[in-house]
């Protein structure tokens, strides 16, 4: 018998196997198969992904994986899009490219979330990878017009340059002309971040007129409306497109000279932009509508008739993404008229405001979680709630994977019976049991999280703010929950009980972000001490959290793993144990 | 002096009240008047500041920054509830600022229109026009039922036209007075209207005195007295 079959394959036969192999949780098994796959593996990977920049050093990515050629890296916790992270905490990504432009220099991909990118790291990126092509920044800040600059003038196979929802500082328009005139490969231009920033628009017309597989090309908020027709004419190709504002003086020329460009569209599917919407412009879409699976109107604020009018246009429509403007008749016209919705997201449209401005209530969710049979990602903004909604919802749609409720107010009641909404949130976790997020609102208590430890087994990520009542409330979920990877908490009574008690639970998962709760500087101080695979930091702009007792809370708190030992960009308001009582690292 | 609110709200309730009665006081919540909580209104509101500072001195102490659900209690006492937009917690209600900013940003052009007679008022996007005409067209359209326009309407005639009209237009400005429409360039006019009222010409009387012009109009029983004058 061949005992050893199996380690007589040659090597390059295993490296064609894994190549068809793609996600990385399966290349990560496939590495502890054995010593030799485990090699194979790691010179043949070609993707990595780094979701905490300071999980890992960059050196210890590149000496395991040498032959990368797409890299992507999250910095910031999820908490840092509400302002909850203050400036200056980290994330920067600059270590990382200097590592990786001396030891890739075939390193095609960047893609970066929450992370701070400068323009000394896009010049950088510019300079050092002789075949980029692809370029996406989700999130990020701290880089200029002159970073980009540098991208479109050096970067001679860009395929994908997509900005979506960065910060950028804007010192110049100018800089889409550095894209050379030989340049044609682009294929996906998304600056819609950049907002009222001019851009040289003729340059942009150039760029879009010569580059025959632009398939994706989200504009900003600058480009004016009667422009959008000589861009769509000259990319009938596109599949994604948003506009800038879409706004002008009714003309009937102008509105012909758009819906004939829309026409022309025949492979759109997916719109977006629609700043500043003049309600008698929308009808130049309705060419296209029929064969939209994605619309995204939540910067349009138009009201519930115009939105009603619209969405009973596109019978395909997968993904919505719109402001409460739509109302509950809004909701269950779309219940009526988008079978195949998938994907549901509704903003506030005056979030701080004291009293509704619109009428939206559970209702327009439960009108759509029985109307629409595939929906399974919903975030939803409202002011009030009950019980019987959450359950209905929950018994209608146990196919659920997303559901982040926000109702506005914090610890507001079930309207109904005034009571809290654990039984509701109970509900939707028994109910769907492939439920991979969840974000929980309203008036809950310690029992809300002994339902979501008992059911929510396939829980990946929580967030709960003003909720709970003890210790025990943050037991259930650290106990509970065997698929938890992040969990991120503000303004709970959550203190150090539970915390130490499940220290161990922290190792798996990727992160904990607890804010404004009851953990004292002392059980950190252990915490980090007992665990040195995890780094704990503790956040506090006020003062040196050892300049008072320890018994005293900390303000924020971020514990994520880590093989990289504690980091060396720490702001001064950032604390971690001493180095003198981390164990060493290889 | 809101008579575009619906009839019934506490706001009416308010302006029929005598002027002693929303006159500025220093007293602390609930002494001296009825017990309804009075909700925000250009004068109860800075009472209802006065009143909230007057109470933080006591009361603000205890509460930690960024817990503004205690805000509750000081409600509750009866005083004036503070302005529309109050103290809130960082980052609650959790909404990216990108998108606040969008919607601000083009929110703050929409304002209400009233006008006199009809039952509801509607909304307009001043963002939407680039001049006094295509406006009024537009509002001519909103309220088919009133005749509210000269048709050869043009910037430098309103001041006349105003004798013509049925309806004569008329805008809150941000210091809260209530000026004629088209007196100031149209990219002022956007900038600093806040809300639009067409009134009915009989119960204005605009007298023309060479360059100054006196608006009376009379909302519900009191007197409001503007007076335009140019700039020397």
């Amino acid at each position: 018998m061949q005992k050893k079959m199996a380690y007589s394959f040659p090597d390059e036969v295993l490296e064609h196997v894994f190549s068809f192999i793609k996600s990385h949780k399966d290349r990560n098994a496939v590495s502890l198969v054995c010593k030799s796959w485990y090699e194979i593996e790691s010179w043949c990977r070609r993707k990595i992904f780094v979701g905490n920049c300071y999980a890992v050093s960059p050196r210890m990515v590149i000496k395991r994986f040498p032959e990368v050629r797409s890299v992507e890296v999250k910095g910031k916790p999820h908490f840092a899009d509400f302002n909850l992270v203050p400036d200056g905490w980290g994330g920067n990504i600059l270590p990382w490219i200097k590592e990786m432009a001396g030891a890739y220099p075939w390193l095609e991909e960047i893609r970066l979330k929450r992370m701070v990118v400068t323009d000394e790291s896009l010049e950088l990126i510019a300079k050092s990878f002789k075949n980029f092509k692809v370029l996406v920044l989700s999130s990020c800040e701290g880089f200029s017009t002159d970073g980009l600059a540098a991208i479109a003038a050096s970067c001679k196979n860009l395929k994908e340059l997509d900005l979506r929802e960065s910060e950028v500082d804007d010192l110049s328009g100018h800089w889409l002309i550095h894209f050379p005139e030989t340049y044609t490969s682009l294929v996906s231009l998304n600056i819609s971040c950049l907002g009222s920033d001019e851009v040289s628009f003729s340059a942009l017309e150039r760029l879009v007129g010569r580059c025959p597989n632009l398939r994706t090309l989200r504009l900003n908020r600058a480009v004016p409306l009667d422009k959008i027709a000589s861009i769509l004419h000259r990319a009938p190709q596109l599949v994604e497109f948003g506009t800038g504002a879409y706004a002008a003086e009714l003309r009937p020329d102008v509105f012909s000279n758009l819906a004939g460009a829309f026409s022309n569209c025949k492979e759109l599917r997916s719109l977006s932009g629609f700043w500043d919407v003049v309600p008698a412009y929308l009808p130049a879409i309705y060419s296209v509508c029929s064969r939209l699976t994605t619309l995204n109107l939540s910067y349009a604020t138009i009201q519930s008739r115009d939105l009603i009018k619209l969405v009973s246009h596109c019978p395909s429509l997968q993904r919505l993404l719109v402001l409460d403007y739509i109302e509950d008749s809004g909701l269950e016209a779309l219940a009526s008229s988008c079978k195949d919705l998938q994907e549901l997201r509704v903003f506030p449209s005056d979030p701080f405001g004291v009293e509704p401005n619109v009428s939206l209530t559970e209702q327009g969710l439960v009108a759509v979680s029985l109307g629409c049979p595939k929906l399974q990602s919903v975030l939803y903004f409202c002011r009030r709630m009950s019980n019987v909604a959450l359950v209905t919802i929950a018994q209608n749609r146990p196919n659920l994977t997303h559901f982040r409720l926000c109702i506005i107010e914090p610890k507001t009641a079930d309207y109904l019976t005034l009571e809290s909404l654990d039984v509701g949130f109970g509900a939707i976790v028994e109910h769907c049991k492939d439920l991979r997020r969840l974000s929980l609102s309203g008036l809950l208590t310690d029992r809300v999280f002994e339902y979501i430890g008992t059911y929510a087994k396939k829980l990946e990520m929580l967030s709960v703010a003003f909720a709970g009542d003890s210790d025990l409330g943050l037991h259930h979920v650290l106990s509970g929950c065997e698929s938890l990877r992040k969990l991120e908490i503000r303004d709970c009574p959550f203190g150090d009980k539970a915390l130490l008690a499940n220290a161990g639970k922290l190792e798996t998962m990727r992160s904990l972000w607890m804010s404004s709760c009851s953990v004292s500087f002392g059980a950190c101080k252990l915490l980090g001490q007992k665990m040195p695979r995890l780094n704990v930091e503790v956040i506090d702009e006020r003062a040196p959290p050892d300049s008072r007792p320890e018994r005293c809370p900390v303000e924020k708190l971020y514990i994520y793993r880590s093989v990289a030992g504690p980091r060396f960009d720490m702001p001064p308001f950032v604390w971690m144990k001493d180095e003198d009582s981390a164990l060493g690292l290889s | 002096m809101s008579s575009e609110e619906a009839p019934g709200s506490s706001e009416s309730d308010v302006t029929s009240m005598s002027y002693e009665d929303t006159e500025l006081t220093l007293g602390l919540p609930g002494e001296g008047r009825s017990s309804a909580v009075i909700p925000a209104l250009k004068c109860s509101a800075k009472r209802g500041f006065i009143e909230t500072f007057d109470l933080n001195l006591g009361r603000c102490c205890n509460t930690s920054w960024g817990h503004r659900h205690s805000d509750k209690h000081v409600n509750e006492s009866g005083a004036g509830k503070p302005p529309a937009t109050k103290a809130q917690a960082v980052g609650w209600p959790p909404v990216r600022s990108y998108r606040q900013k969008a919607i601000n940003e083009s929110s703050k052009l929409y304002v209400k229109v009233a006008v006199d007679g009809a039952p509801y008022l509607r909304k307009v996007n001043l963002e939407h026009y680039s001049n006094y005409q295509d406006l009024m067209k537009d509002l001519d359209n909103l309220f088919t039922c009133f005749t509210i326009r000269n048709s050869n309407m043009e910037e430098s005639k309103l001041m006349d036209v105003a004798k013509g009209m049925e309806y004569v237009p008329t805008y809150e400005d941000k210091d809260g007075d209530w000026m004629l429409v088209g007196d100031v360039p149209w990219k002022m006019f956007i900038e600093c209207c806040k809300r639009i009222r067409l009134m009915k010409s009989s119960e204005a009387a605009v007298l023309a005195l060479g360059n100054v012009y006196l608006i009376i109009p009379h909302i519900n029983n009191t007197m409001h007295i503007c007076l335009t004058l140019p700039l020397f």
